[in-house]
């Protein structure tokens, strides 16, 4: 038989029993979705990742403190750090007095009620110095005045959030913010940044060190980090210079360092790490639902085998061979994968979609000019061959069954 | 040896020996008890007898739908019983055309395409399909119910669809198993008429219990228990 006619012969029998091919379809559907709906989730989580990384320096080095307890210090400092350390004015010379060192800004940050006109809020606090702009350059623009520059002192310069949504009304250039008793005349107001490194800045105070020593969460003589701009060609090697310097000067070794130095590609395989972690056991729900989906192929396949026991029994009277037989079936069982392969690619997607535009408005993404959702040609033509084969499979054993019916018998059947 | 060639050539099937036992739980049941006999070319042959008399197993047997537990059958000068599955399913699709008591039609296809059935199993082109299914479909009256489903049709229709599906590949021999047991008399007579009028292209074999059909025959097979009680000469006694 002609495969056109198989697949004449097979579309008619799907359409024939309507209700049961789509409730078999449906259980195709879910699994496929599922793993589409994942993969692509995944993928775009990881372009973004890779572009915010970009975005934030690919040339930039981070030094956390090793931090008390985990969590205060955020992912980097907690994953990275032995034992809980300090970071000082001697630490900030000895990294910049590493070769390939472009710059060195480092951070306090704090969290404190910020006042302007009758109105407050609870910003984060980040004081840093002159540099800091170089350092992030990649990253941050001013959209009016400038940023904080040696020696200042009372002076503040916004988010973009902070200067325009933290307060009923807008702060502007040369307005007066109070934190406690302390009076900041705002300097600079930045362009937003957004995206998954950005929301923090743009909810930022910026003040210089010494103003903001006293709000500080990790104590008045420690920095939070310092953010390094080193040669973007030797990056992971100056990293490497860093911590080995830092840790001669304060006498530490791997096994009781107490900071951690932090490069764009350690950060991206941690993230890679734990995305793949989290994908690794979605898949697995993914594969048990295509396998629930195979069975039901099997089952459908199996009760239409006896339903149809005497329309075999007249194709094999009037010639088919075995081969047709099994032929027939198979192509039935892999149209109901394929049916179920496009489906389930199309409500994937959508699925990633919807997830991928809440997720984007939860973040801000103004910046992010990659979507959350990642679709991948491969993927596409993976989840086709592998749905298809999944129908194929399941259809391999009632097809058997269908195609070794004696003629005589087939036909004799009620 | 020419004279058993010159013999040969006037006859479409021949069974020697032929043994059918079923096992059933461990009873074993002979169906068919060593039966030898001719089937003429074109002619009509009625295969009668009591129910339970084997008719219907050995038109199974000659229709290659099932295999004899011994002896043999020959279609033409091709010996079945050392054919495989494939060359079994292709004697029945070339040589063999079947009319069955329920019609058996395909019930998603419609009268023309169940006519096609046999010819898209062995691979013919759409284009001849439907022109030898056509000029069936008009030579067994039903050129107007071509794009009917079978549940669309009469017993009758649906029986003249079965027959000229039984044509369409131009059969050496047509098996028509109680051909007109689920008709009306008037019906049944009809259907009779034309499977007869088809002798002059193929050879008829009808198994029936109705002596009336059997009594139009040019010869009778009659069975008791499995073996042959009369053959041909003896017609009238065999009614």
């Amino acid at each position: 038989m002609k495969f056109k006619d198989l697949l004449r012969f097979g579309l008619h029998n799907l359409a024939t029993r309507g209700l049961r091919s789509w409730l078999t379809i449906i259980g195709v559907v879910i699994g496929v979705a599922t793993i589409v709906a994942i993969v692509s989730i995944g993928q775009g989580m990881q372009q973004v990742i890779a572009n915010e990384l970009g975005a934030l320096g690919d040339d930039q080095v981070y030094v956390v403190h090793g931090v008390g307890k985990v969590g205060s210090g955020g992912i980097i400092g907690g994953l990275g750090a032995k034992k809980p350390g300090k970071l000082t004015d001697k630490d900030l010379k000895i990294i910049e007095s590493v070769e390939g060192v472009i710059a060195a800004a480092p951070d306090i940050i704090g969290m404190e009620t910020v006042n302007f006109m009758k109105d407050s809020n609870t910003l984060i606090i980040w004081g840093t110095n002159e540099k800091w702009i170089k350092v992030r350059e990649k990253m941050v623009s001013m959209e009016v005045g400038r940023f904080l520059e040696k020696d200042d002192r009372g002076v503040a310069v916004l988010g973009n959030d902070a200067a325009k949504k933290a307060f009923s009304k807008e702060v502007t250039l040369g307005s007066i913010i109070r934190i406690g008793n302390e009076s900041y005349r705002v300097i600079g107001i930045m362009e937003s940044i957004g995206g998954l490194g950005g929301a923090q800045e743009d909810r930022a105070v910026f003040l210089s060190l010494k103003d903001a020593e006293k709000y500080s969460m990790f104590g008045k003589d420690s920095y939070y980090a310092i953010e390094v701009k080193v040669e973007r060609e030797r990056v992971e090697e100056i990293a490497e210079k860093i911590k080995e310097k830092l840790m001669n000067a304060r006498h530490v070794t791997e096994d009781n360092i107490d900071f951690f130095v932090s490069t764009p590609e350690k950060i991206m395989s941690v993230a890679s790490n734990i995305l793949s972690t989290i994908n690794l056991f979605l898949y697995g729900i993914a594969a048990i639902s295509l396998i629930v989906g195979g069975i039901g192929i099997a089952n459908t396949m199996f009760t239409s085998v006896l339903e149809r026991t005497r329309q075999i029994g007249i194709l094999k009277a009037l010639g088919s061979t075995n081969k047709d037989i099994m032929k027939l079936f198979l192509v039935e069982s892999a149209l109901i994968g394929l049916a179920g392969g496009i489906l389930g690619i199309f409500f994937g997607f959508l699925i990633s979609g919807i997830i991928g535009q809440i997720t984007s408005m939860f973040l801000k993404t103004t910046r992010i000019e990659t979507s959350m959702v990642y679709i991948s040609p491969e993927l596409i033509i993976f989840s086709l061959l592998f749905s298809v084969a999944i129908g194929i499979v399941s259809g391999i054993s009632p097809a058997l069954k269908a195609a070794k019916l004696e003629p005589v018998d087939a036909l004799r059947y009620e | 040896m020419s004279k058993m060639k010159g013999k040969n050539k006037d006859i479409a099937l021949r069974a020697i020996n032929l043994t059918k036992i079923y096992d059933l739980d461990g009873i074993k049941i002979k169906a068919i008890d060593g039966i030898t006999f001719s089937i003429p070319k074109n002619k009509v042959t009625a295969i009668t007898g009591p129910s339970g008399s084997g008719k219907s197993t050995l038109l199974h047997l000659m229709g290659c739908l099932d295999r004899p537990t011994s002896g043999k059958i020959y279609i033409g000068n091709t010996d079945t019983s050392k054919l495989d599955d494939k060359e079994l399913a292709k004697i029945r699709n070339k040589k063999i055309g079947f009319v069955f008591q329920f019609f058996n039609l395909h019930p998603l296809l419609t009268a023309l395409e169940n006519i096609e059935l046999p010819l898209a199993i062995s691979d013919v082109d759409e284009k001849e399909r439907r022109e030898r299914a056509l000029s069936l479909l008009r030579l067994v009256g039903l050129e107007k119910r071509a794009f009917h489903f079978p549940n669309q049709l009469s017993g009758g229709e649906r029986q003249r669809v079965a027959i000229a599906r039984a044509m369409v590949n131009s059969p050496e021999i047509i098996l028509a198993d109680e051909p007109t047991g689920n008709l009306d008399t008037r019906t049944g007579h009809e259907i009779i008429k034309l499977l007869f009028s088809l002798k002059n292209k193929t050879t008829i074999v009808i198994v029936t219990h109705e002596l009336e059909i059997a009594k139009h025959a040019d010869h009778i097979i009659r069975l008791k228990d499995g073996k042959i009680e009369y053959f041909d000469g003896f017609k009238k006694h065999a009614l």
